[in-house]
Order: structure tokens, then sequence, then C-alpha cells
């Protein structure tokens, strides 16, 4: 038997959330312990600035890892999350993050990057009439829903650590591997970001400053 | 995944895929020998990745068609010259090719043929969510439908082979949520393509006249029922899922195909039941014996179906228990009554409907449903969209601005409104905020279509500007504007000549010029000649042409406000490249030429930057009203993040390099801003910041 474990990621266009969906399939494939890996993009017509969102779906031996979700190890699963079934959320963008509230519930922990990006149509246009929530009312209505959220401007400590903000996601992934240590094997999940991104040494050094970022707090 | 591992001799190996790649891998398994495709989402992609695989391959043949008529003409000849092919579009490019398609299967084929086509139930990157396949009702194309990547791969492979061993085409029949989903794939062994290229003459077969079309419809309509009675060929395609060796203890059934069958499964899941689904592969003809066979197995007496869109099986389903099921007379059938006939399906909707007819002993889960919906009703709508726009340095962006203002005061002067017919391509987005340009869009060549009859019917306060781009200008634009010139009606045509198929991911196309084309490999390329679309035009012999760059708003607003006061037909031809495919395009040359002088590649960015000063009125004009999304703003006090109205705060203007690209585009900005406040600079004015920041 095997459990399903859904990993939801949210962002703007260009932010990095397909490439993370990308990275996160791939451990899928060669980690001893997933049995099966399907997962989904869901972007918007716009080539930019849009609102993206990435899925990945893990089936896990349940001897290993239980999460009372019981599948046939070999079965088919659909790449979309049902509702309330997330269990990691990465939000790389407030607004994009409660936008998908709908898969957060009492079993998600939700790392949010509090970084805004502003959707030009809130600042002139359109949307003048609709305010972007502020991140203290998005912390508190995600609070509501999950089981934990990890909040913290990311982009910032990335900036402060290695000069550059592109780290930030590494540092995001670090966190959400340490919530879920039994799913991410930190040794496989460094060969995967040395295998599939560039810079790879400063990618793992963000990685493992996020993996020790909660114990350090 | 790389180009050169999707087409890798390795089977036996296990690689992460999405659908369109396995569509893509399979066509290569299968020695398919041609290709041809009009880009559209979902399936744009193949294209692209076959493309490649005929630059590389010297079996293999691909075609960028100018429309889906062609491509499916094409394959048919490729067909029944002996070779196996694959036609390729989305779900309206069967509308265009729907005539060869109502007749050439009387005559069948001769290698194997599919119709691969992609449908968009979510209507998420289309004009309409038609379910193609309705189209059996009166083809009686036999479809297939994969559920999921791995079947996308191997129903290729079998499709092939049943069209061959019938004679005739089969249509794969995919939705946009599978082409762009991943999974895991075993990759198989490569057949090498049957390679007679011999087409052998057969008038009763390929001439369909009089008694012979009747007398090869009557035959096509045998096969067809054939394939219906035939019990291997459902045993190979359908699937029966039980949850375990046991008699299943409820008498509900379910039917249901492709990517919703993954959905029930996950359904069946949380609600903790486990009734017999029937999976069907082969949605069309139905077999009935069978359908009936899995009835009375399985003692049904309620049968529930799961699809999208319109209700296909269920209707057959019916059909069969209602006429030919004498046993089964006391069965209930349900399915569109309960679930939604538009936009896609998902987990959620298949659990509200079963949890209608099975005892659910989870109760909770429904009400945890509820209670979720209720919360997000008032949330949800309360959040800010974010609005598609053109990109950065579009050369559209300054036509729609130029337009925008001179139609505004022609309207001031004249009193003349000025009516928009759109069509399909990335001029589309002229209809956002704030350039608001757009009346109608309705499909590929229909802007000057429509534009033709009521240009000729209008009160003369009112005149007609049609759009088209030059990919939907040659796939069907060319009668329409012919049929303009034809009446000499009171109309402007406005035709974007951007040298790329730019909105499915820069396809190439016939204006494309030779120099720009993409090249993998020196093998077979099919695309040899292009053809100048001005010169094209020009030819036609319309009086009042104009021809013009993009990037000029003075230039633009002089020859809209001239030309738009003329009478007659008048069309304009926006010769500019796409942006987005010129930067790279520039990139990719000066890359490849560093590379030749062996120095480092580093340095391939444009050295040009555009900064706005810091005494800027903030006017709006350039960020508001010209909207380039490179221009941006950022709040002052970055800080400050938990206030109520963001609107008080203050907001400081900049231009975002990583996004601006003054390789294309000469900073368009400056002609926008009235007080010069836009200035054009060779010294990096971030990487000064940068430096400050870090210390």
């Amino acid at each position: 038997m095997a459990d399903i474990f859904n990993i939801l990621i949210t962002g703007v266009g260009g932010q990095g959330a397909v490439l993370l969906g990308n990275l996160l399939r791939t451990y899928g494939l060669t980690s001893p312990l997933i049995k099966n890996v399907v997962g989904t993009e869901t972007r918007g017509v716009s080539q930019r600035e849009g609102s993206v969102s990435a899925t990945t779906r893990y089936l896990i031996d349940s001897k290993i890892y239980s999460l009372d979700q019981k599948y046939e190890a070999d079965e088919l699963i659909s790449a979309l999350i049902p509702l309330n079934d997330a269990h990691l959320v990465l939000g790389l963008e407030p607004l994009e993050t409660i936008r998908n509230l709908k898969y957060i519930s009492e079993q998600t922990v939700v790392i949010l990057n509090t970084h805004q990006n502003f959707p030009r149509n809130v600042l002139f246009g359109s949307e003048q009439e609709k305010k972007y929530p502020s991140v203290a009312y998005i912390i508190d209505l995600l609070d509501q829903f999950a089981r934990r959220v990890i909040a913290m401007n990311f982009n910032t400590l990335s900036q402060t650590q290695f000069d550059n903000s592109i780290y930030a996601n590494s540092i995001i992934l670090g966190v959400g591997a340490q919530e879920f240590r039994n799913v991410f094997l930190k040794k496989e999940m460094g060969q995967i970001i040395r295998g599939n991104l560039k810079n790879a040494e400063t990618n793992i050094k963000a990685f493992e400053l996020g993996y020790k970022l909660i114990s350090n707090y | 995944m790389k180009l050169s591992q999707l087409f890798e001799d390795a089977a036996g190996k296990k690689v992460l895929m999405s659908g369109n790649e396995a569509f893509a891998r399979g066509i290569f398994e299968a020695g398919v020998r041609f290709a041809a495709n009009y880009p559209g989402t979902p399936l744009s992609e193949v294209g692209d990745y076959l493309k490649y695989l005929s630059d590389i391959s010297t079996t293999f043949t691909f075609d960028y068609a100018l429309n889906e008529k062609v491509a499916l003409e094409s394959c048919i000849g490729a067909s029944w010259a002996n070779s196996r092919s694959v036609a390729i579009f989305k779900h309206l490019g069967l509308n265009v090719a729907a005539d060869p398609l109502h007749t050439f299967p009387y005559s069948g084929v001769n290698a194997g043929m599919l119709i691969l086509c992609g449908g968009d139930p979510g209507i998420l990157s289309s004009t309409n969510a038609q379910d193609n396949r309705m189209y059996s009702l009166h083809t009686k194309t036999p479809i297939i439908e994969p559920s999921n990547i791995q079947e996308c791969k191997d129903f290729i492979k079998e499709g092939l082979r049943l069209s061959e061993l019938y004679k005739i085409p089969l249509y794969i029949h995919v939705t946009t949520r599978l082409c762009h989903s991943y999974g895991v794939v075993t990759l198989g062994e490569i057949q090498e393509p049957t390679q007679t290229g011999h087409f052998e003459k057969d008038p009763n077969r390929f001439v369909n006249t009089l008694g012979r079309a009747l007398n090869n419809q009557k035959k096509y309509f045998q096969i067809v029922s054939e394939v219906a009675k035939n019990r291997k060929i459902f045993h190979l395609l359908n699937k029966v899922k039980l949850w375990s060796k046991e008699k299943p203890r409820s008498n509900i059934g379910i039917i249901t195909s492709g990517i919703c069958y993954s959905y029930v499964l996950q359904a069946c899941h949380k609600l903790n039941i486990k009734p017999p689904i029937l999976k069907l592969g082969l949605i069309f003809p139905i077999n009935r014996e069978e359908i009936c066979h899995f009835a009375n197995e399985y003692e049904l007496n309620l049968l529930l179906v799961v699809e999208e869109l319109e209700p296909f099986i269920e209707t057959f389903s019916k059909r069969v228990f209602c006429n030919f099921c004498n046993a089964m007379r006391d069965l209930e059938i349900h399915g569109k009554d309960y679930l939604p006939n538009t936009g896609e399906l998902n987990t959620d909707l298949v659990i509200r409907f079963f949890a209608n007819f099975f005892e659910v002993d989870n109760k909770y889960l429904l009400e945890e449903f509820s209670k979720k919906e209720e919360a997000l009703k008032e949330i949800l709508p309360m959040l800010p969209i974010r609005q598609p726009t053109f990109c950065p340095g579009c050369q559209y962006r300054p036509v729609f601005y130029a337009l925008k203002k001179v139609t505004a005061k022609i309207y001031e002067e004249m009193g003349i409104q000025h009516i928009f017919s759109g069509d399909i391509g990335c001029y589309t987005l002229s209809e956002a905020y704030p350039y608001q340009l757009l009346d109608w869009v309705v499909c590929m060549g229909a802007g000057v279509g429509i534009a033709n009859g009521m240009a000729q019917i209008l009160n003369k306060n009112q005149k007609l500007i049609a759009y088209i781009g030059d990919s939907t200008f040659f796939h069907t634009g060319i009668q329409p504007l012919l049929n303009a010139l034809k009446n000499n009606i009171d109309l402007t045509v406005l035709i974007f000549n951007n040298y790329w198929t730019a909105m499915t991911g820069h396809q190439e196309l016939i204006a494309t010029p030779e120099q720009f084309l993409k090249k993998y490999g020196d093998q077979s390329s099919t695309q040899e000649k292009s053809i100048d679309l001005i010169n094209f035009v020009s030819n036609m012999g319309i009086e009042n042409l104009v021809v013009t760059d993009a990037y000029n708003i003075e230039k633009l607003e002089r020859i809209f406000y001239n030309t738009l006061q003329k009478k007659g037909l008048k069309v304009i031809i926006i010769n500019e490249e796409c942006a987005l495919e010129k930067k790279r395009r520039i990139r990719r040359e000066k890359k490849a030429e560093l590379s030749k002088t062996q120095q480092p590649s580093n340095k391939v960015k444009s050295e040009t930057y555009y900064t706005i000063s810091d005494s800027c009125s903030k006017c709006n004009e350039c960020i508001e009203f010209y909207g380039c999304p490179a221009i941006n703003a950022l709040y002052i006090d970055e800080n400050i993040e938990a206030n109520n109205d963001s609107r008080s705060r203050e907001l400081r203007y900049y231009i975002d390099e990583t996004m601006c690209v003054p390789e294309v585009c000469p900073g368009v900005c400056r002609q926008v801003c009235k007080n010069q406040m836009i200035h054009k600079t060779m010294i990096n004015p971030y990487l000064k910041d940068e430096k400050k920041n870090s210390k």
C-alpha cells in the first residue's frame, strides 16, 4: 500500500514555480522512497506576470511514510490535487498563495515568501478598486486554515546571504524539506539540485541554509 | 526533458514526461514517416518536438502546414503512399479540416493514419469548448482516448496498428489537462518506418464519385461496425477496474474515459467506495455486447457516467441499454443530470456526484467541502486578478497606443466612431486595459470576414478596422481580404507581419524569412521557401496599401490619421518582427558569434539601458497608458507592510532592467514621455546600485 503526498507551488510567471515543480518531480523519479510521481502546471494566458501554479504528487510506500490515505502502490493518480489535500505549499508570492486557499487545510504546511509582487493593474488600471491585501492579513488567513505557516521575506534573506535574491526558492525548498524529512532525503535533494540547476553550489548552500533555518531560530 | 533525450534509443528506461512529450515519443517509436501540424494549444509543443526530430532524422518529415485542412490532407496523401502519418492540431482546427474528414474515410488509408486532436474543456486558451467526439456521429471515425501519460505514448502505437489493420483513420481525443500533465513513462522499442512510398492506383476506391462513393460508404460503415464488435480490441483498449478479487458488493457501476478516470479513482478512495469501473479507451464505436456484459456481470442496477462536456458515452450507454439489453430494463443511468456540461471536471465534482448515490461513511468530507466553499466565497472575489498584456518591448504596444489616440481624435473632430474587428493572435490582447481596442473575436480569419458584411451595412458615422496577423492571414485570411477587395468595401485592414506564429510559441511559418529559420540539424527540413507577405499583398492590387515599421509612434499616428479618412479598402501592414523572438534570435546569433571567436559568452546582453529620472512628475502616461511591463513602480517605504490603503503610499517609478529589451525596442517609452524624463544610457545604472547595497 502507498500514501499520496501533495505539493503545491504557487507564484507569478517568471518566479520559478515551473522549475521548482520540475525539480520536485525529478526527485520523485529518483528517490528510493517514492513509487510513482505525477504533476501538472496551470499557466494563465499571459506570458508574463500571470498567476502560475504547479503540482507534484508522490506515491510513497506506507511502511516508510504514512498519511492515512491508502492507495495501491502502482496506482494511477490524477495530477490535480483534490480540495483541502495539499501537504506542503511552497508560496513564492503572498497573493498567489491565498488564491489557492482551496487546497490548504489542517494537514498543510505553508512556506510563504512574503516578498510581494504587485499586479500592475492594482497600481494602475482595471483593478484599482481592489486592494492587494496586506501581508499581515494574508498570514492571518493562512493561519486560520493551515496546520503551520512559516512566513518570511526569503528574498531579503537570500540577498543578504548570497548577494542576490534569486536563491530565495532554494532556501524555501530547504525549509520545506526540513519540515518533511521523511519525504525529502537531504543528500538526494542535493544531488537533484546539483544535476538540474545553474550555480549549483550556491543553490545547495541556500538549500542547506533553509534546512537549518527553523531549528536555528 | 532535453530534446535529445526525448528521441534517444533506450527501451525500458523510465523517464518523466509531459503528455505532449509522450505523443512525440510515441510518433517516433511507431516509425511514423510523416506528420503535419498547425500550432495550437494544448498540442503546440508536439509540433516543436517533431520539428526537431525531422531536422535530425533522415526518415521522418514534419511540416508546419498553412492550416489544419492542408495538414490533414497532407497526411492522407502520405498514408495513401504507404507511409504512416499523423495530423496534429487543436479541437478548433478540426472545423477547418472537417471537409476532407467527411469523405476520405470512405476510401480509407493504406499505412496507419491518426488525427491527434487536443480539446480544451476549460477554455483555458481557446474561444470555445466544442466536444470533438461529436464529429464521429457523422464521420464515423473511431475515437481512442488515453487516460495517463504512458497511454499517451502507447495509444499512438496501438492506434496506428489498428488503423493499418482495418485500413481506416483513427482519431485520438485528448484534453489540455492531460497534455500539460507529467508522469512516469517506460520507453519502448523504436520501429523502423515502413518505406514503400508507392501509391497503388485504384479508382474504385479513391475516386469517390456517383455509385463508387455509395459503395465505399457502405464498406466503410461495415468496417466501423466490425471494430465495434471486435472483443479483442475492446479488451486491448478498455479496462475494467476491480478493487479486489471478490465480487463488488455495490450494484453501482461507473463508466468513464480519459483524464476523468483518474478523478474517479481519487473520488472512490476519498469516499472509501469500491464500485466496478469500466474505463473506455475506445470511445467510439461502442461495443454493445461488452457493455451489456459489464452490467450483467456485476448485477448493476445503477450506472454512473463520468465524462467532460457533452453526454457522449452516456447517450450511447442509454441507447445500448434501452434497445439491446432486454434483461437490464430497470437499469438507471446518470451523468449529465448531475455533472456540469461546461468546464473541466475535477475530483471534487466527482465526489459530490458519487455522494448522491453511494452510502458514504465519511460524511464529514462533504461538510468540510461546503464549509470551505462558504469561506472561499467571501475571500476569493476580493483578490485582484493579474491581467495579461503584451510582452515588454512588444511591437504591438506602440501600434495600439497610436491607434487609440488617432481614433479618439477622429471621433472628436468628425464624430466617426471606429469598430474593431478582432482575430486570433497576440493582438487579441488589445482588448485589455488601457487599450481596449477590440469589439469581438470569433475564430481564425473571422476578423476581416465579419467586417466584409458589416462594412456594407454600417451607417456613415461608424467605420470598421479589422486586424489579422501573418500566420492567421495565410491560414484563412486571404479569401476574406480578396472578397473585400472584389467589392471595394469601406474597411481598413491592419496586417501584423511579425514573422512567427507567436502566441503558440514562435513556430515558423511561410512568412518567416529564410535566414531566420531555426535548424537543429542538417537532415530533412521541410521548409525550403519563404513568401514575403508584403510582396504577396502588393501583388493583390490593393490601391491603398501602406507598409510601416512599428516603433515610431508619431509616424504611426500620421499613417493612421491619413489612411482612416480615405474611402474604400485600405490595408496597413505593420512590418516588425515579434520582439520576444527577435531578442532571443539576436542573443542566439551573438552567442554563436562569440563562441566562434572563443570569447566568453556572458556578454550577449545589450549594453544600452533606459532609466527614469528622479524628477519624474508621475503623469502615468508611460506606466498606465502606454503600459509596458518593464516600467514598474515600487513603494518607497518597502518595510511598511501592514497598512490598509496601499494607494496612500508613495511610489517610485523605475525601468526593470531584467525585462527591458533595448536590443529590440528603441525606447518607445521616451517618445511617450512628454517631459523627457526617460533617458538612454550606456552605463549600467543597476550595477552601481548593487555595489552600493552590498557595502
